[in-house]
C-alpha cells in the first residue's frame, strides 16, 4: 500500500475481486493514514508558515489542522484517525456558497453545488477515498462473482435513515432503479444491468450482462444516493421533495436564496477506521450548518472578513493578496479541481467535424498564456495533457506529443491542407465565468494567427447551454470538468453530450475500461483513451484551474478536499 | 370620483394584458433553456429533451400562452420550474425584504432629497445651493452597485459597524432588520434622493416666483412660514407624483441592490429567474411589479384631489 498520493493497483484489484469486511477496511484506512504520516514528516521538513493550506496526497500537511504549508492544495491532506477524537461538538457553521442549488437532489441534477451540499444528507454505497478511488460506505462488504458479471452487495447493519427507518435491500433497489432512470451515468451503467434483486434484507445481487468491473466507480458518485424506498418510488422520474438520507446531517429547513439549514443526525452510525477522503468515519460536530447562497463573489469575500461566514467558496483570485493579509483567515488554493479547455463540435453539421481542421487549431496553441488569462497567477493553474490529475490513480501523460505545440506556421499549412475555406468558426462564450471569456479571447487570437477566422459570440450561461445542445448552432465552446474523477465518467465521452464525439475506437476502449477488472490493464486502456482523445483532437485541453476558498482559522480539522464537506470539522475558539 | 376610480381600474385590464403578452413573448423568444440549467452541466441532450417534454416546454408557443392565460384568469401565476412551488407563494415569501427595502430607500430619498431641494431653492446661487446640486449630480451619476460596494467596504469591512450582506426578517427583531437594511436603503435611495433634491429645487423656485408669495412677503409673513406653508404646499403637488413614482422605481431598482447585498427579496428572485430562464417566475414577477406600478399611479392621482382642490375628476 502506498501513501494517499498514489494508488497501488493491487488495492483496486482487491476491491474488485474479493469480498471485504470491516477488518480489511480498517487495515486499508490505517495504511492510508500511515502513508499520510510519512508524507507529513516530509512536509514538516520542507513546510513553511501560514500560507494557503496545502495538502495531502503525499505532498504536505503535517496534521489535521488547517495551518499547513505550501501554496497549493493537492488533493486531501493525510487524514489521521485522531482527528475524530480531537473535535468539539457544537456551534453553527455558516458557509457562503456560489448560489442556490438548482435542486436539492443529486440524482436529478449534475450541478456541483447540489452534490456538495447534499452529500451531508445523502450517502452512497461506495464513496471516493483520499485517492479518489471507491471505498465502501453504506456497504459492509461486497463480492464480485462470475468474472465481474455479478456483484453481491452486503449492506451495513444498523444504518438508519433520518426518519428513523433502518436501511435495507428494498431501499437500495428502489434508489438504484431511480438512479437508472434519472441520472445520465445511471443510464449508462444500467444499460448493462441484467438484474437487481434482493437476496435478503441486507443483501442485494446486482447482475450485469457483461463483466462490469467499473461499477463501484459509478456507484461512488453522488448521483447514486440511497434513499428510503417510499421516497424513491414517489420521485421515480422527477425531483424529490422529501430529503431523507443516511448522512451525518439531516435537513432542517430550506429557504431558497436565504439558506439551507442542516442539523446533526444524532442516530448516525459512523464507519470505523478513521476518515478517508469523502468516506470513512464521519462525525458531525456542528449543531447546525447553514449553506448561504451568495452569488456575488466580492460579497462572499467581504462576509468572510467581517465574520458573517466561517467558510466561503469561489473567492476572487484577484483578492488573493488582500485576503491573505487577514490574520483570521486561511486560504485554500484547490487543486486538483477542474480542467478546462475548448470543446469542438464534432457533429456533421459543424465545420469542426473535420478532424484535420481540429488538429491544425490544436497545433497552433501556446497553452501558458491561455491558462494565465483564465486563472491569473501560476499557483492557480497547472499545465499538462492529462484528463485525470496526478493525485488520482488514473493519471497518465499519454498524448503529450499533441499538447502545447505552439506552432502557428505549421497550423496554417495544416489548415490549408485540410481545405479550410476561411469560413467563420462560431465560438460561443460567456462572461458569467471570467475564465471562459478570458481564455476564449487568447485562444481566438492564437488561432487567428494561424489563419482561422473566429466569430466570438458572447452570451449568458443559460443561452450558452441551450445553444450548445443544437448541433448546427456552434463550433467551439469552453467548459471545465472534474480532474479527480475516473475518466470513464467524463461527460464528453458520451456521444450525446455537446461536443458530440463519435468514434468507434473510443467506444471500444470505453467498453474495455468498463469491463476490465484488472486495474493495470484498465490503466492501459485509460492511457489509450487519453491518447485517442488528443490524436482525434476531440478538444483542446488547456490546463487544470484552481478555485480559491477561505475559512476562519477557528475552523479545525479541515483536510483541503477538492470538493468541500463539513463532517470531521469543528470550531476551536 | 368613484366613477373615475372604477374607470381607471377597468383601464388596468388592457394594460396588464399588454404587459403579460409582451413579457411572455419576449421571454420565450430570447435564447436559453431552463432545463439545461436545471439538470446541470453534465446532462446529456437526451435528458434535457425528456425534461423539456415533461415540463410542457416543447409545446407550440401560442398553446403555452393559452395555458398560461387560462391559469392567470383563475388567479394562478403558475409554478416555478426551479423552486418547484407556486409563483405567488414564491413572490409572497420574498415580499417582506423588498417592501421594507423600498420603504427604507424612499425614506432616505425623501428625508435627504426634499430638505436639500428646499434649502437650495431658498438660498439660490449660494455655496449651499451649488454644493447640494453638485452632490445631487454625483448621486445621480454613480451606479447603484458601485455605491453599494463602497459602502460595504467602508462601513462593513473597514469599520465593522454594519453587516456586509444578508437580511433578518422582522419576526427576528426590528432592530436587526434595520441594521441589515441600513446600507442597502442608503445605496438604493441615494440616486432618488439626488433626483428628488433637483426636482424639489426647481418646483420651489417656480413657486417662489409666484405673485402670491410676493404678496405674502409684502404682508410681512415670516419667511419660514412663506417657504414651508405657502410655497412648499403648492410645490408639493407635482412632487407627490415624483415621490409616488420613486417608490415604484425603487421597487424595480431593488434588483441590483438586493444582488449586491445578498438580500433574498423579489429583485434577487427576478435576477435568478432570468438567469435560469424560469419562465413562469419571471412572468409572475414582472406582472406583479407592473401591477404595483399601475396601482401606485392610481393612488397618486387620487391623492391629487386631496392636495389640490382645483383638480376634479369627472
Amino acid at each position: 500500500m502506498s501513501g494517499s498520493g498514489t494508488v497501488d493497483p493491487l488495492r483496486l484489484r482487491r476491491w474488485l475481486q474479493h469480498p471485504m469486511n470491516r477488518r480489511a477496511l480498517l487495515r486499508g484506512s490505517m495504511a492510508v493514514a500511515g502513508g499520510g504520516a510519512l508524507a507529513s514528516l516530509l512536509a514538516a521538513c520542507g513546510g513553511s508558515g501560514d500560507t494557503p493550506t496545502s495538502t495531502g496526497s503525499g505532498q504536505s500537511g503535517a496534521s489535521g489542522t488547517p495551518a499547513a504549508a505550501s501554496p497549493t492544495s493537492q488533493g486531501f491532506r493525510p487524514v489521521q484517525t485522531q482527528v475524530t477524537q480531537q473535535g468539539k461538538r457544537g456551534g453553527l457553521l455558516r458557509v457562503a456558497i456560489i448560489g442556490e442549488p438548482p435542486a436539492f437532489d443529486p440524482t436529478f441534477t449534475t450541478a456541483t453545488v447540489t452534490a456538495n451540499t447534499t452529500w451531508h444528507v445523502f450517502e452512497t454505497l461506495w464513496a471516493p477515498d483520499a485517492s479518489f478511488s471507491p471505498k465502501e460506505l453504506l456497504l459492509d462488504s461486497y463480492e464480485v462473482q462470475d468474472e465481474g458479471k455479478v456483484f453481491i452487495l452486503k449492506l451495513r447493519d444498523g444504518v438508519k435513515f433520518h426518519n428513523g427507518k433502518r436501511m435495507g435491500a428494498d431501499d437500495v433497489i428502489a434508489s438504484l432503479e431511480r438512479y437508472s432512470v434519472l441520472s445520465g451515468r445511471g443510464k449508462t451503467l444500467f444499460a448493462r444491468v441484467e438484474g437487481l434483486d434482493k437476496v435478503d434484507d441486507l443483501t442485494v445481487r446486482l447482475a450485469f450482462k457483461e463483466p462490469t468491473g467499473i461499477a463501484p466507480v459509478f456507484l461512488a458518485k453522488t448521483d447514486a444516493i440511497i434513499i428510503p424506498k417510499e421516497i424513491a418510488d414517489a420521485s421515480h422520474d422527477g425531483e424529490m421533495s422529501d430529503f431523507i438520507g443516511t448522512g451525518p446531517y439531516k435537513m432542517k429547513e430550506r429557504l431558497p436564496d436565504r439558506y439551507i439549514s442542516l442539523v446533526r443526525f444524532e442516530d448516525y452510525l459512523p464507519l470505523e477506521g478513521g476518515p478517508d477522503g469523502y468516506g470513512g468515519t464521519k462525525i458531525a460536530y456542528f449543531d447546525e450548518i447553514r449553506f448561504i447562497p451568495v452569488p456575488e463573489t466580492a460579497v462572499r469575500g467581504d462576509g468572510l472578513i467581517t465574520d458573517e461566514f466561517d467558510f466561503a467558496e469561489g473567492l476572487s483570485t484577484d483578492n488573493y493578496d488582500s485576503l491573505s493579509a487577514e490574520p483570521d483567515i486561511q486560504l485554500q488554493i484547490v487543486l486538483p479541481y477542474y480542467f478546462y479547455g475548448a470543446h469542438f463540435n464534432k457533429a456533421q453539421e459543424s465545420i469542426m467535424s473535420n478532424r484535420d481542421i481540429r488538429m491544425a487549431l490544436l497545433t497552433a496553441i501556446d497553452m501558458e498564456p491561455v491558462a494565465a488569462a483564465g486563472f491569473g497567477r501560476p499557483e492557480f493553474y497547472r499545465l499538462g495533457p492529462e484528463f485525470a490529475a496526478p493525485e488520482t490513480a488514473w493519471y497518465t501523460d499519454a498524448g503529450k506529443e499533441f499538447y502545447d505545440l505552439n506552432d502557428p506556421e505549421k497550423a496554417r499549412q495544416m489548415l490549408q491542407a485540410a481545405g479550410y475555406d476561411g469560413r467563420p468558426i462560431r465560438w460561443i462564450a460567456t462572461k458569467e465565468y471570467a475564465y471562459n471569456y478570458n481564455m476564449a479571447v487568447v485562444l481566438k487570437e492564437q488561432m487567428e494567427r494561424a489563419g482561422a477566422v473566429i466569430d466570438l459570440q458572447v452570451m449568458d450561461w443559460a443561452t450558452l447551454v441551450a445553444t450548445r445542445s443544437q448541433r448546427d448552432a456552434w463550433d467551439i465552446f469552453i467548459t471545465g470538468h472534474e480532474s479527480y474523477s475516473h475518466p470513464i465518467l467524463q461527460p464528453f465521452l458520451n456521444e450525446s453530450w455537446p461536443g458530440f464525439w463519435s468514434n468507434p475506437k473510443k467506444d471500444e476502449l470505453m467498453t474495455k475500461i468498463i469491463e476490465e477488472p484488472d486495474p493495470d490493464k484498465q490503466m492501459e486502456y485509460i492511457a489509450q483513451l487519453q491518447h485517442l482523445w488528443w490524436e482525434d483532437a476531440a478538444m483542446i485541453k488547456v490546463c487544470e484551474g484552481a478555485t480559491l476558498r477561505g475559512y476562519r482559522k477557528r475552523l479545525k480539522g479541515w483536510v483541503d478536499p477538492a470538493d468541500w464537506f463539513f463532517w470531521n470539522v469543528w470550531f476551536e475558539e | 370620483m368613484t366613477a373615475y376610480i372604477v374607470r381607471r381600474l377597468l383601464l388596468m385590464v388592457p394594460v396588464m394584458l399588454l404587459v403579460a403578452v409582451t413579457t411572455f413573448f419576449l421571454l420565450h423568444m430570447s435564447p436559453g433553456d431552463p432545463v439545461a440549467v436545471l439538470l446541470g452541466p453534465d446532462a446529456t441532450v437526451e435528458q434535457v429533451e425528456q425534461m423539456r417534454a415533461a415540463l410542457g416546454l416543447n409545446e407550440p408557443l401560442p398553446l403555452q400562452l393559452i395555458h398560461w392565460f387560462g391559469d392567470l384568469l383563475r388567479g394562478d401565476l403558475g409554478t416555478s420550474i426551479f423552486l418547484n412551488k407556486p409563483v405567488t407563494e414564491a413572490i409572497l415569501e420574498r415580499a417582506e425584504p423588498t417592501l421594507l427595502l423600498t420603504l427604507g430607500a424612499s425614506l432616505v430619498a425623501i428625508l435627504i432629497g426634499v430638505p436639500l431641494g428646499i434649502l437650495s431653492a431658498v438660498r439660490r446661487g449660494s455655496l449651499v445651493d451649488t454644493g447640494s446640486m453638485l452632490v445631487a449630480m454625483l448621486g445621480i451619476s454613480m451606479p447603484t452597485f458601485w455605491i453599494g460596494l463602497n459602502l460595504i467596504l467602508i462601513f462593513a469591512v473597514t469599520l465593522r459597524w454594519l453587516p456586509a450582506q444578508g437580511y433578518q426578517p422582522l419576526a427576528e427583531g426590528f432592530g436587526s432588520t434595520v441594521k441589515y437594511l441600513l446600507l442597502p436603503s442608503i445605496t438604493l435611495g441615494a440616486a432618488q434622493a439626488a433626483l428628488l433634491a433637483r426636482m424639489t429645487r426647481s418646483m420651489m423656485l417656480e413657486v417662489l416666483s409666484e405673485d402670491y408669495i410676493r404678496t405674502a412677503r409684502a404682508k410681512g409673513v415670516l419667511e419660514r412660514r412663506v417657504v414651508l406653508r405657502h410655497a412648499l404646499h403648492n410645490a408639493f403637488i407635482p412632487l407627490v407624483t415624483v415621490i409616488g413614482l420613486t417608490f415604484a422605481v425603487l421597487m424595480g431598482g431593488a434588483v441590483i441592490t438586493e444582488q449586491v447585498f445578498n438580500i433574498p427579496g423579489v429583485g434577487r428572485l427576478l435576477v435568478q429567474a432570468v438567469l435560469r430562464r424560469d419562465f413562469p417566475l419571471v412572468q409572475g414577477i414582472v406582472l406583479t411589479i407592473a401591477f404595483l406600478y399601475v396601482v401606485i399611479n392610481l393612488i397618486v392621482d387620487v391623492l391629487y384631489v386631496f392636495l389640490d382642490p382645483r383638480i376634479r375628476y369627472g
